[in-house]
């Protein structure tokens, strides 16, 4: 009888087990461009002190994370000056945008403050100093868990975003940010799959989908971001198009068309669109560095347009920037093989890693040229024309490549991208981190209010 | 991404809403993506034409495009 009520009670299990379901995201239900996480409602939004500072982190697992901690680190020990006196860099950071690895890093910090950086607390403990890579291992290999990956609607990523929160984040959802309404913004990036877009954790991009994202936990959007392609599954949320009286923005209608004018304005706009669609209930995401490996891409929009819900470009025209900081934190690494060695044609695994992240690269290089030319063009503009509100603008790079010793520059290129590094590895990243930072001449002229009119851009 | 130049031109000093966003003032240069867009001076609707489109391309930074709005007052009478 025991043995027939115990088999009962492990079948009922295994049943609902199989049932299992990625978190459904839960309907808006009437949009609002006044509510919701948007740069917009944040106090201090409109910017007071005319200091902005967005810090851009890239993908690259631990490394990125450390690397990223490293800089905020710095951050923390470092002042500007203003008209007002010296501002800590770190408490007047506006914005955060992230990918992939770089992501954990952003999203504990805005979650958490200053509390990150307690020496053996949580995020040191459970996720910078832990072998993440073997708790997510152990989850995969929990027989429990095999009955629930059996579902068609839920997914190896679903169970890595359980491991997340179970480290880091809890059961935290954007909700907690909404309610704040505290500087830094964060922008956690992850790619939208059947579009190749960026997708980013911000209610502006859930309008579209009629979606509620102060109902999805931080540790789900980190996922997403972090969702590296074939390891995990791609994420899925909920889309109701069409069912909360969303009027899509001013700019749109204007965009469509531009398609010989302004080819990037016509296809952000006909992006837009395509979540409007009533046939689109789903969106389904992956790692944000399939779109954009250093996260730039969605700053670099809002630097040069005035079309996205958060516009830097705004900002400026409104005469609310003095000095404009962009710090891109790039953790990018180097492979090295020994395919050149031989005359055999390397396999499917390194072919498809080659085509996995050889675009990235190339695209994440082609991001930062593009923002070094955005920021010399409205020098140069400024320079032209006196009246131009004038704005100091500072672009600070933050990457390996910068290392001026040989064999330190490549001890950090070759670090793998993974959820496990050394002790030594986490230490050596994060005190490179603030020494990056600080080597830079731009960072340099920033604190030291030194520069020529327009900084260093 | 082109980068375009644009004056908004009224007797007095006014915010300047571009596609319904809040995003300069009047007589001052204002930098804009290139493209269609959408001028007026919000609220309140004392001035004419209540709303411009233009297409707003082939600008320099000396160069900025003028979009002018006149005093309601002031509008020419039709016929």
């Amino acid at each position: 009888m025991r043995t027939r009520l115990l088999a009962l009670l492990v079948a009922a299990g295994l049943l609902l087990a199989g049932c299992a379901h990625f978190p459904q995201t839960k309907p808006l239900a009437a949009w609002s461009p006044k509510t919701g996480y948007r740069y917009a409602n944040l106090d201090k939004a409109h910017n007071g002190d005319g200091l902005l500072v967005i810090l851009t982190f890239s993908g690259g697992g631990t490394r990125a994370a450390a690397l990223a901690y490293g800089v905020l680190e710095k951050l923390r020990t470092s002042t500007v000056p203003m008209d007002d006196g010296a501002h800590n860099l770190l408490r007047d950071v506006d914005v955060i945008s992230s990918v992939s690895g770089g992501s954990f890093t952003a999203a504990y910090y805005v979650l958490n403050g200053d509390a990150m950086f307690k020496p053996g607390g949580r995020f040191q403990k459970n996720f910078l100093y832990a072998d993440v890579q073997k708790d997510l291992t152990l989850t995969l290999v929990n027989p429990y868990n095999w009955v629930r990956l059996a579902s068609p609607t839920f997914g190896r990523i679903d169970l890595a975003a359980e491991v997340y929160k179970n480290l880091l984040f809890g059961d935290a959802t954007y909700a907690v940010l909404d309610r704040r309404a505290r500087k830094p913004f964060l922008m956690v990036n992850a790619t939208d799959m059947t579009k190749g877009a960026r997708f980013a954790f911000i209610q502006a991009q859930f309008d579209p989908l009629c979606a509620d994202l102060d109902s999805v936990s931080i540790a789900r959007a980190v996922a997403a971001s972090s969702d590296f392609p074939v390891a995990f599954t791609p994420l899925t949320l909920n889309s109701y198009p069409g069912r909360c009286g969303y009027r899509e923005p001013g700019w749109v209608s204007g965009a469509l068309k531009d398609v010989a004018d302004s080819p990037s304005r016509y296809y952000r706009a006909r992006m837009l669109r395509t979540y409007e669609e009533p046939s689109r209930r789903y969106v389904h995401l992956l790692d944000g560095g399939v779109a954009d490996n250093i996260g730039l891409r969605g700053p670099l929009t809002a630097i040069q347009s005035t079309d996205p819900d958060w516009s830097v470009l705004r900002e400026i025209n409104l005469e609310e920037v003095k000095k404009l900081v962009v710090i891109v934190v790039d953790a990018r690494n180097e492979s090295h093989t020994s395919y050149d060695e031989s005359s055999h044609a390397p396999g499917l695994v390194p072919v498809v890693n080659a085509i996995a992240t050889t675009p990235l690269e190339n695209y994440s290089f082609d991001t930062l040229e593009l923002l070094k030319d955005a920021l010399r063009r409205r020098a140069d503009a400024q320079r032209q024309n006196p009246d131009l509100w004038q704005v100091k603008m500072y672009r600070i790079y933050v990457g390996f490549d910068r290392i001026t010793d040989k064999a330190e520059r490549e001890r950090f290129l070759s670090m793998p991208t993974t959820f496990h590094l050394s002790r030594d590895q986490v230490d050596a990243l994060r005190a490179e981190g603030g020494k990056l930072l600080e080597q830079s001449s731009c960072f340099e002229e920033l604190v030291r209010g030194a520069g020529g009119p327009a900084g260093c851009p | 991404m082109e980068d375009q130049y644009v004056k908004v031109v009224f007797p007095t000093r006014r915010k300047v809403w571009v596609d319904d966003r809040l995003t300069g003032f009047t007589n001052k240069p204002i930098q804009l993506e290139t493209g269609h867009h959408v001028f007026h001076l919000g609220e309140p609707v004392d001035y004419s034409p209540e709303r411009q489109e233009v297409l707003v391309s082939g600008t320099l930074p000396n160069e900025p495009m003028i979009i002018e709005f006149e005093p309601a007052a002031a509008a020419p009478a039709e016929g």
